[in-house]
């Protein structure tokens, strides 16, 4: 066993960093390492990993991540249906695919048994008046805001209030760019479409993968969501192997993004790369782990605040942000 | 593997410590409860089923845990947990019993997709199967309680599990949950029969009223993980004071209120589609309006 990796307090990391240890865990690691790859929505990753070796594993085990497997298999068809749908509302807008469902059409390396919440499509800022009243006109709907949500999205934010179809219940993001308009980094949006291309067997572009793993180191820092850390920084991690470091931190540097860029990468590296370090070494790290009780301490909570705050920062200025927030809890509070 | 019954010490320290991880196959399950109250409707309501003394992989890990606060000491409020996450309100700690049925429910229905999973009873006759799907509130439980004390046996008051390649469906018999005046109607039968199903405790004042479990008595019981072909599927409707009035449905009708009362439909999608038409091909459906079980039990003897 790898000496970076307790199995006993880190069953599932131990899994995916080294899929052979599966044979030597006892029951007690696999209920452990199942619950924990479930609240990081590891499942369908977990399963994709054995699938060729499957009849190997403990009874149950097979039938959990059989269970993973038909919901992994239910997503993918249901956003590729959704995908037909959503080219005829926005065909003429040159709409980008971004993150899972650019991962699903490129079929990267990271897509298999990869859930994801909801689909994300980029389309130039210009249009975006148009596009949404005919998202309305297609069945997606994305009313019922608050007169002060609607202008977070709409005067600050890079996407507009979330869609969902009104049959599937399918959410749809709309952005106009990678970094909301009051953030602290900025770029030209435009140089992503230059150079995004399409994928055989569908009409949306595709960004080139430079442009993918960018936007997934820029995305998880802004996001400021780090419980399921480990699966966005395992797609940074597969999809940077596509692509020449060089090539890729000189496009970032393009950008002004070469130093978030960077710290992402290596924290990535550090998870699934060849020298693998413990996942709670450093206050980056530990504001990854997966939401279940098993990592849970004051440093693991002190951790994902920390990393809530910082992408807050980045996303307002404090000037913009703390009204945001003081107006965010006292709405919390009042529902509560 | 051991009995419940025979081991309620054990049963009452696995569900405090470690968990119990009981046997219902196809599944493994890990429970563990911080009040008697379930270790108490186990070793009598759940008397014949099995355990494992050993720490099993579990397909669902459940956990019955009470509220903190003031209340812990005050009313002490239960809620029910699946790794760690909490679907529904909390409950007072005497209704453990229920929470576990209906947290038991709500992992099947969401989690469980081995088969395609229809919110329906099933009971069986000649090694034939009747599905009875219906929304809740139909009389369903009533009439699947009923027609197991009337030489139907039981394979299961909430889920028909159909087999994908085989169309047939599974027996995962559990206690039925009764509500309100069932009650009534069952209990006085079992006393007159002198039957040895089994009541719970009856809990007051749930989400659906006042509710019992029953348990079916043992040769009314389907073996576990027995599979039976559908022949008949029934949509029954409650009417007071109406005799019985069957009417027959088409295939097509079948398969859509099949669809429409599946958990997961979409999720199995075109082979589900397939399996369902294989079922209403060779099946039949009705949908029944009745006031009398008597009149239905006599139809449902000359019904093909």
């Amino acid at each position: 066993m790898s000496a970076v990796t307790d199995k006993y307090h880190d069953p599932l990391m131990c899994l995916l960093r080294t899929p052979d240890l599966a044979q030597g865990f006892t029951p007690e690691q696999w209920n452990l390492a199942l619950g924990q790859a479930e609240q990081a929505q590891l499942m369908g990753v977990l399963a994709s990993q054995y699938q060729s070796s499957l009849s190997r594993l403990p009874e149950i085990v097979q039938q959990r991540l059989a269970w993973a497997n038909s919901l992994v298999e239910h997503q993918q068809r249901s956003v590729k249906m959704a995908l037909l749908q959503l080219f005829d509302a926005l065909g003429m807008y040159s709409p980008m695919l971004l993150k899972g469902a650019a991962y699903q059409v490129a079929g990267t390396p990271n897509v298999a048994g990869r859930m994801m919440a909801d689909i994300d499509i980029l389309i130039p800022k210009q249009h975006l008046q148009k596009a949404e009243q005919s998202l309305w006109l297609h069945g997606w709907d994305n009313r019922g805001k608050t007169p002060y949500d609607e202008k977070y999205y709409r005067a600050w934010m890079h996407e507009l209030p979330p869609f969902v179809h009104q049959k599937t219940g399918i959410v749809l993001d709309l952005h106009h760019h990678w970094l909301p308009s009051s953030c602290r980094w900025q770029f030209d949006i435009n140089e992503v479409f230059k150079k995004a291309s399409f994928c055989a067997g569908s009409p949306f572009l595709i960004p080139d993968i430079k442009d993918l793993c960018i936007h997934s180191a820029i995305h998880l820092l802004t996001s400021g969501e780090g419980d399921k850390g480990w699966r966005d920084l395992r797609d940074l991690y597969l999809l940077s192997e596509l692509t020449q470091r060089e090539h890729l931190l000189a496009r970032a540097e393009q950008f002004g993004l070469f130093k978030p860029v960077t710290k992402v990468l290596l924290l990535a590296e550090q998870l699934f790369g060849q020298e693998p370090v413990s996942p709670t070494v450093s206050w980056s790290l530990k504001a990854m782990l997966p939401a279940h009780s098993s990592y849970q301490s004051w440093q693991t909570s002190g951790a994902k605040m920390r990393f809530y705050c910082q992408a807050h920062l980045l996303r307002m200025p404090l000037p913009l942000l703390l009204p945001h927030l003081m107006r965010k809890a006292a709405a919390r509070y009042a529902k509560a | 593997m051991l009995k419940l019954a025979a081991y309620p010490e054990q049963v009452r320290a696995a569900l405090k410590q470690q968990g119990l991880f009981l046997s219902l196959p196809p599944f493994v399950i890990q429970v563990r409860c911080s009040s008697n109250a379930l270790a108490d409707y186990f070793t009598r309501i759940y008397a014949n089923h099995e355990f494992f003394p050993q720490p099993q992989v579990a397909s669902f890990n459940i956990e019955l845990k009470h509220e903190r606060g003031l209340r812990r000491w005050l009313k002490p409020q239960i809620r029910f947990y699946q790794n760690e996450h909490a679907p529904f309100y909390s409950m007072p700690e005497s209704h453990a019993p229920i929470l576990w049925e209906w947290g038991l429910n709500y992992c099947i229905a969401a989690k469980y997709h081995a088969c395609l999973t229809i919110h329906a009873a099933v009971v069986a006759k000649n090694g034939e199967a009747l599905v009875i799907p219906a929304p809740p509130g139909s009389g369903k439980s009533t009439l699947c309680a009923l027609l197991c004390s009337h030489g139907w046996q039981l394979l299961s008051d909430e889920f028909a599990l159909i087999d994908l390649s085989s169309q047939q469906v599974q027996a995962l018999p559990r206690p039925i949950s009764l509500k309100n005046q069932s009650i009534d109607v069952l209990r006085e039968y079992v006393e007159k029969t002198q039957s040895h199903g089994r009541f719970s405790a009856e809990f007051l004042g749930t989400s659906k009223g006042r509710v019992a479990l029953y348990s079916v008595p043992s040769e009314q019981l389907a073996q576990n993980q027995q599979s039976y072909p559908i022949k008949r599927v029934l949509f029954p409707r409650y009417c007071q004071g109406l005799h019985c009035e069957v009417t027959p449905i088409s295939p097509a009708q079948c398969l859509m209120q099949l669809a429409d009362n599946s958990f997961n439909f979409a999720v199995l999608g075109q082979a589900a589609f397939i399996c369902l038409a294989e079922v209403v091909a060779s099946s039949h459906a009705y949908s029944v309006d009745y006031g009398n079980f008597n009149a239905l039990l006599a139809q449902l003897d000359t019904l093909p």
